[in-house]
């Protein structure tokens, strides 16, 4: 018998330990990628203020000068300080990522959940254009989108909602599907609620998590497209700075100028890499996947 | 079998025919009048009428789209306004370049991927996990434009190991020229991939049938090789159509960063010049493939897997 007792209590330890590895490790991860996005978005925002240069004065005498005290990124063909220019282009693009990713989610949940609620004709509807959507490739649709719109900012934001939401919409249905037949869920219906308030105050809360996790990848997404299309010249026009941008700007340059193109970019790596540990850690505690749903 | 067949079938028509409309409005969507927008604001008004003719933009809305449908599959794809040419005369060329680039990217990431992702699982919240997982993640937000160029400027332009751009030459040169940009888009995939693949292999070692391989007393090396590899195959098959859409939309940007005559770099071009017939029959091909390449890799998994193939049936 206490042979027995102990075997329960040895495994239960050693999943207690592995348990609290994974906390110490999501732990890290959380305030890791917290610390790395608040820090890059108060730069964004600040830029005007902490920026040592303006973003599009010329100093054509100071051209290509490599990084240094006085020009953290070096400068560009026009004499154009690169860190400044980058700071700038941080709130564009956060900006971006920010609208072009919960905006669709508060559209893919409401279309996700009353499909997955209602089911009959509402499912059917939003999951053909779901369908429609997912089968085209992102960047394929959102620059079919920008031909229509023309090249710019604004052609980009409309391009990249009109193709966001639909994942939000099928992890919301899928998770639907499943609460509708939840005791709770049948309760409220049974007690008479509404159904908005069914929706909003009963099953909101546990359609929340899984798109929560899943918007930091897709805000990653969203920032690199908008830089994809900017460095492709169909994004950001110029003088306004955005960091794909800034990377084309210095590609001409890459074996004589390096850092026009190479520091740009990985201040988006770093700002991908801050919401993707965040990302990461929330899904570890929420027990959900980061991976692209289908 | 036949009837979950029938029914995937059925809706993979239904999504083309919504991919189809999709890539017909776009020209109508334009504000204005898409044959001026495209030619310019100086353009005669005579060239601006002849253009919005050969479109076929003054008949009835209906007869226009089934002109579109039934153009496509006849293989005519419409006529260029920049280009002054056949859709389906600019696309054939590309298509070949655009699939070997696929392929090559493909194989590369898988053989970095997919080691990667079972040692990941099988190292579960220790440290060679962890070094993978944040590596992944840092490879992940790294924009596929920005790591090509800087592959470019260490392996061609400092150590001179590969070319530069371009895809001419013979086979031999072209595939040389394939290698870097291969390359890039592998890197970009990777993430995706070692992250779907880290959770299926959990799942198997947690599943069942594992805990009860091991119950028979099996090793863990016969348990690995003959379950947990078997099945992340089956997954990473799974994995890679499902990321299609994902790794075309790496490929297009590629194929412009490298200069590679393909579908991508037409369509990207296309934009830039508001060529909307071009635009529109990329949007088509390019839903085409995403639609018939689920619909293979469904049908082969419902072959291979008998619960997915009794699901169906039922």
């Amino acid at each position: 018998m206490a042979a027995r007792q102990e075997i329960v209590l040895s495994g239960a330890r050693a999943l207690r330990r592995q348990v609290d590895r994974r906390n110490r490790w999501s732990d890290l991860t959380l305030w890791t990628g917290v610390v790395i996005v608040v820090v890059l978005v108060l730069a964004g925002l600040l830029a005007s203020v902490i920026a040592p240069y303006a973003p599009d004065t010329q100093h054509l005498t100071e051209a290509f000068q490599s990084p240094s005290g006085s020009h953290l990124f070096g400068t560009d063909a026009f004499g154009r300080d690169v860190f400044s220019r980058a700071l700038h282009a941080l709130r564009v693009d956060i900006q971006l990522g920010i609208v072009a990713t919960y905006l669709p989610l508060v559209i893919g949940m409401v279309l996700g959940a009353v499909a997955g609620y209602y089911r009959g004709w509402r499912e059917s509807l939003v999951m053909r254009l779901v369908d429609v959507t997912i089968a085209l490739p992102f960047i394929v649709l959102i620059l079919a989108i920008v031909a229509i719109v023309g090249p710019g900012l604004s052609g980009v934001y409309i391009g990249e909602i009109a193709v966001s939401w639909a994942l939000y919409a099928r992890i919301t249905r899928a998770e639907m599907l499943v609460l509708r037949e939840q005791q709770f869920i049948v309760a409220a219906q049974a007690l008479g609620y509404s159904t908005p308030r069914i929706l909003f105050k009963h099953a909101l809360p546990h359609l929340i998590r899984p798109n929560l996790v899943f918007s930091m990848a897709d805000i990653v997404l969203n920032i690199l497209v908008l830089a994809s299309l900017s460095f492709l010249g169909v994004g950001v026009q110029p003088p306004l700075p955005e960091l794909g941008a800034i990377v084309a700007d210095g590609q001409q340059y890459l074996l004589s100028s390096w850092w026009i193109t190479t520091l740009p970019g990985l201040m988006l790596v770093v700002l991908g890499a801050g919401f993707s540990l965040i990302g990461d850690a929330l899904a570890d505690r929420f027990g959900r996947r980061l991976e692209l749903p289908r | 079998m036949s009837t979950g067949l029938n029914r995937r079938l059925l809706q993979s028509l239904w999504v083309l025919v919504g991919v189809s409309v999709v890539a017909f409005a776009l020209i109508h969507l334009v504000p204005g009048d898409p044959a001026r927008i495209a030619l310019g604001p100086r353009a005669p008004l005579q060239a601006v009428a002849a253009a919005r003719h050969s479109l076929g933009l003054d008949k009835p809305l209906v007869t226009q789209y089934l002109n579109f449908v039934t153009g496509a599959v006849h293989g005519d794809l419409g006529y260029s306004i920049q280009q002054r040419a056949s859709v389906g005369g600019l696309v054939g060329p590309r298509i070949l370049p655009s699939i070997f680039l696929i392929a090559c990217a493909t194989i590369i990431s898988v053989v970095l991927a997919v080691p990667l992702g079972i040692v990941s699982a099988l190292k579960r919240d220790r440290l060679p996990d962890h070094a993978i997982r944040v590596v992944a993640m840092v490879t992940f937000a790294m924009p596929a434009f920005w790591l090509g160029l800087v592959l470019v400027e260490l392996l061609s332009l400092r150590a001179h190991l590969l070319p530069v751009s371009g895809y001419s030459g013979s086979a031999a040169e072209k595939a040389k020229d394939l290698l870097l940009p291969a390359l890039t888009i592998a890197l970009y995939l990777a993430p995706m991939l070692i992250r779907t693949l880290r959770s299926s292999v959990i799942d198997v070692l947690d599943s069942d049938f594992v805990e009860a391989a091991r119950a028979r007393g099996l090793s863990e090396r016969r348990v690995i090789l003959k379950h947990v590899l078997r099945n992340a195959s089956i997954a990473t098959v799974t994995v890679l159509a499902v990321n299609l859409g994902f790794l075309i939309s790496g490929t297009v940007v590629i194929e412009v960063v490298f200069n590679i005559p393909g579908l991508g770099s037409l369509i990207v071009s296309s934009v830039q010049t508001r060529d909307f017939p071009v635009v529109q029959a990329l949007t088509l091909i390019f839903g085409a493939i995403v639609i018939a390449v689920n619909l293979f890799a469904d049908v082969a998994y419902a072959a291979i897997d008998p619960r997915v193939r009794d699901a169906s049936a039922r």
